[in-house]
């Protein structure tokens, strides 16, 4: 690594290359990897695609073969012809060794009657032959060829065991249409097929079978075509044995005889429907579409054949190696242009870089005049040039002032220094008055103490207060309640007086009474004048007795009289009484509204005295505050008292401080006249 | 209360006091009656008139309307107080009525009628409860009605002035004189002998 370490344009250079070279890499891989992936998705649908189709062509054929096979075995040609072959058969057709003899002229008249129509109808439809087979003995009635196996009997003659034999006895057994696989068989010496219909009699009762036999020709044709998949592709018929129903484009006699036992045919025949890459029967890697016909489950067939479309995966990732040798010849080609741009531009920052390094160097021994040619380039590293042409402009500018600077400190140091000198002695003053000060707040401290024992006393004094009033509260409610006695007693007095004016007027009546008694007594007493006037000399006592009563009632009368008078007297003060008690009522009425006035009044008072009561605790409090609020501030003043004593040993400090930074400022001067400027 | 100057306390106190005199009072005895009255008889006995003023006329005073008037008492038999008078129709307007004393019956003469005097400023009352004089002679007696009676007293004759110039024909017929406190004193017996009430 030494190598790389001190070259800068080595170290771009790797880098560049680096960094070309690995996208390159990666992309040719991913892509490839893509192609290859697409290539075989696309290849697998389309050979799905013919595989399925191939598969609906075969069955499309069997049904066909089927309707066909049925309308046949059911049509008036087919019932003449087996008609003429049973009446041949009643008339001695039937040899001693159970076989049916064909060779007689009256066979081959017959035969030549049957003849055209059979003939026609196999050559339109492609079959090898066409038999008519008794149902009841197995003869070979009829055969359109007219092989080794026409009259032969099938139950019991030398191809019992042959395919034919197999269709006959499957219909006979079953009564409908059935298809035997494809076997050897001997009489044509290749493989065939064969199918089978039942021909019905008058009564539906299975008189004969109609079989007819294919080879795989018919069938090549639809599944051997192999347009549109290429110069490898192909698809062939697999049986349940894994022999091939089809014959192949590498092999032209694969029926019955090439064995494909791949994992696809495998897959197939156990009826899955899918994809895969295998080795097929040549020993090839082919891509593989797979399917069941579905033959047992369609046609109800005793047999099933697989259908497989293959193509060798070379052919189908034969576009893929053309992609890769392009991509490689390309990235090659970008390699290489790289490279030399890689170059051009490392060499670009690296040469200025090299040209600042020498300029660098010579500031480091204190050459600040230094510059670098200006250049126009407008990138980071043209930048950086010219930044570094601002950075030594700045240097040279800011260090001539910071030398200058040196100078003006050296001059302002020696001005500090006098000024500190004034500052020692102003803090010893300050010190001294501070000392004054502090026994001024010892002073107002005292000032306080007393101030607060008043004020203790003024609480005091503000309780008693708030007790009086309290007591002043009851006082005036027991007054309202005096009040409330008084009015009972008014009341009490007004009765009185009323009671006293009843008594009065019954005093009145009584004096009326004794009047009326004196006016009376008057009567009589002239009535014994008369009396006595009457009696003469001898009245004469009498009638002075008389004038005697008169007289006392004269004075009854003058008595009445006055105590009317004084009745009226009496009358005319209980009035007065009566309006003065009224007067009185009214009086204590006022007296009670003007009680629970002052009850108000008092109760103000007493709330107010409470609250200046609560108040003189405040203030109690507080001017406790204040007395430990003095305390602080003279502790406070001692502090500062101490403190300005520092102060001057400060200012001393200060002092020899100032002359180490004389001695500093001395130094700076030297240094900056190291620097060139 | 207020305007009187003496205080409570001091009203009490005579209150009291007063009180006790009072029923000082009211327990008297029967003896200091007796005494009051005996010291009230003496007085009238020496009161009385001790010069010789002549011949004394013993008359019964009395007022009508507003004046007051006298008979000598020779002529009158009773006083008496009596509840109604019935009036009787188809007589002179001076008689008042009849009224029914001590089973006898005797007639009401209104002397104000009779003799034109100064009308009664409260005439009907006197219907309700009428003080009657009862005028009595050998030949005739009848009931005078009168307001007020007034007493029996002793008159000097020497005194009376007997004749009035002012008087009419018929009240001078039954004046017999004036006083010197300005008693009228009318002649009872002329009165009792006169044809005009005669009535029957």
């Amino acid at each position: 690594m030494k190598f790389l370490s001190n070259s800068l344009l080595k170290k771009l250079m790797l880098l560049f290359f680096g960094v070309v070279v690995i996208p390159v890499a990666a992309l040719s891989w991913l892509s490839s990897q893509y192609a290859r992936d697409s290539l075989r998705q696309a290849s697998f649908a389309s050979l799905e695609a013919i595989n399925e189709i191939k598969k609906q062509q075969v069955l499309g054929y069997l049904e066909s073969l089927k309707v066909d096979s049925k309308l046949l075995a059911s049509s008036r040609d087919v019932k003449q012809t087996y008609g003429l072959l049973r009446q041949y058969y009643m008339d001695g057709g039937e040899q001693g060794d159970g076989t049916f003899y064909v060779e007689g002229e009256i066979y081959q008249d017959i035969h030549d009657r049957i003849g055209s129509f059979f003939k026609d109808y196999m050559a339109t439809y492609n079959f090898r032959d066409l038999f008519i087979i008794c149902r009841e003995h197995g003869h070979v009635m009829y055969s359109v060829r007219r092989g080794a196996d026409l009259g032969s009997n099938l139950e019991s003659g030398p191809y019992k065991e042959s395919g034919l034999a197999h269709i006959w006895a499957q219909v006979s057994e079953s009564g409908k249409f059935g298809v035997v696989d494809f076997s050897d068989y001997v009489p044509i010496g290749q493989a065939a097929a064969f199918i089978g219909t039942p021909i019905l009699g008058e009564e539906g009762d299975v008189k004969a079978i109609l079989a007819i036999m294919l080879d795989g020709s018919r069938l090549d044709r639809i599944v051997g075509s192999h347009t549109g998949m290429g110069d490898s592709g192909e698809s062939y018929l697999v049986g349940s044995d894994f022999l091939m129903r089809s014959n192949s484009r590498f092999n032209q006699q694969a029926l019955l005889q090439q064995k494909v036992a791949t994992s696809a045919s495998q897959k197939a025949l156990t009826g899955s429907v899918g994809v895969e890459t295998v080795f097929d029967y040549r020993g090839v890697e082919v891509l593989s579409a797979y399917s069941q016909l579905g033959l047992n489950e369609k046609f109800g067939f005793g047999f099933e054949w697989a259908i497989l479309s293959e193509i060798d995966t070379v052919e189908a990732f034969a576009p893929m190696a053309v992609l890769v040798s392009n991509i490689q010849g390309l990235g090659a080609v970008l390699l290489l242009v790289s490279l030399f741009l890689v170059f051009l531009s490392a060499r670009s920052i690296v040469l200025p870089l090299k040209l600042l390094m020498a300029k660098v160097r010579l500031m480091a021994d204190g050459d600040l005049t230094v510059t670098v040619p200006h250049t126009d380039r407008n990138d980071e590293v043209g930048d950086l040039v010219n930044a570094f042409n601002r950075m030594a402009g700045m240097l040279h500018e800011q260090t001539s002032e910071v030398i200058s600077g040196a100078a003006t400190i050296a001059a302002t140091i020696a001005e500090l220094s006098a000024t500190t000198s004034e500052l020692a002695a102003s803090s010893t003053q300050s010190s001294s008055s501070v000392t004054e000060i502090a026994a001024t707040v010892e002073e107002i401290r005292q000032t306080s103490h007393l101030s607060h024992e008043k004020a203790e006393q003024v609480a005091g004094l503000a309780e008693q207060v708030m007790l009086r009033a309290e007591s002043g509260r009851n006082e005036t409610a027991k007054s309202l309640a005096g009040m409330d006695q008084i009015k009972v007693d008014v009341a009490a007095i007004a009765e009185g007086i009323i009671h006293l004016s009843e008594h009065n007027q019954n005093i009145g009546e009584i004096i009326e009474t004794v009047s009326s008694f004196a006016d009376q007594s008057n009567m009589l007493s002239v009535n014994a004048s008369i009396e006595a006037a009457k009696a003469g000399e001898h009245g004469k006592g009498f009638a002075v007795v008389a004038l005697e009563v008169k007289a006392l009632a004269d004075q009854s009368k003058a008595a009445t009289t006055q105590v009317r008078r004084l009745l009226g007297d009496i009358q005319k003060a209980t009035s007065s009484a009566v309006m003065a008690t009224e007067r009185g009522g009214k009086a204590v009425d006022k007296g009670v509204d003007q009680s629970e006035k002052a009850g108000i009044e008092i109760d103000t008072m007493a709330d107010m005295s409470r609250e200046s009561a609560d108040a003189s605790v405040q203030i109690v409090a507080s001017s406790q505050q204040q007395l430990v609020g003095m305390d602080q501030v003279a502790q406070a003043m001692e502090s500062i008292k101490s403190a300005s004593q520092q102060n001057v040993e400060g200012a001393r400090q200060i002092e020899s401080a100032i002359a180490d930074l004389d001695r500093v400022g001395q130094r700076l001067q030297q240094l900056s006249a190291g620097l060139k400027v | 209360m207020g305007s009187q100057k003496k205080s409570l306390s001091e009203l009490l106190a005579e209150l009291s006091q007063r009180q006790q005199i009072f029923s000082e009072k009211a327990q008297m005895t029967p003896e200091k009656i007796r005494q009051i009255l005996e010291a009230r008889a003496r007085e009238l006995r020496t009161s009385g008139p001790q010069d010789d003023v002549g011949e004394l006329l013993e008359i019964l005073e009395f007022t009508l309307g507003q004046e007051r008037y006298a008979f000598p008492l020779r002529w009158v038999s009773e006083v008496c107080r009596i509840g109604e008078v019935t009036e009787i129709p188809g007589i002179p307007a001076f008689v008042k009525g009849i009224v029914n004393i001590r089973s006898r019956i005797y007639s009401v003469v209104d002397l104000v009628k009779f003799l034109s005097l100064p009308a009664n400023l409260d005439e009907d009352s006197a219907t309700d409860d009428c003080l009657l004089l009862i005028l009595t002679s050998q030949e005739m007696e009848f009931a005078v009605k009168i307001d007020r009676l007034e007493g029996v007293r002793l008159v000097p004759l020497k005194h009376l002035q007997t004749s009035l110039p002012t008087l009419s024909e018929v009240q001078a017929e039954y004046f017999k004189g004036v006083t010197a406190d300005h008693l009228i004193l009318l002649d009872a017996e002329k009165l009792l002998t006169d044809k005009k009430i005669v009535i029957q």
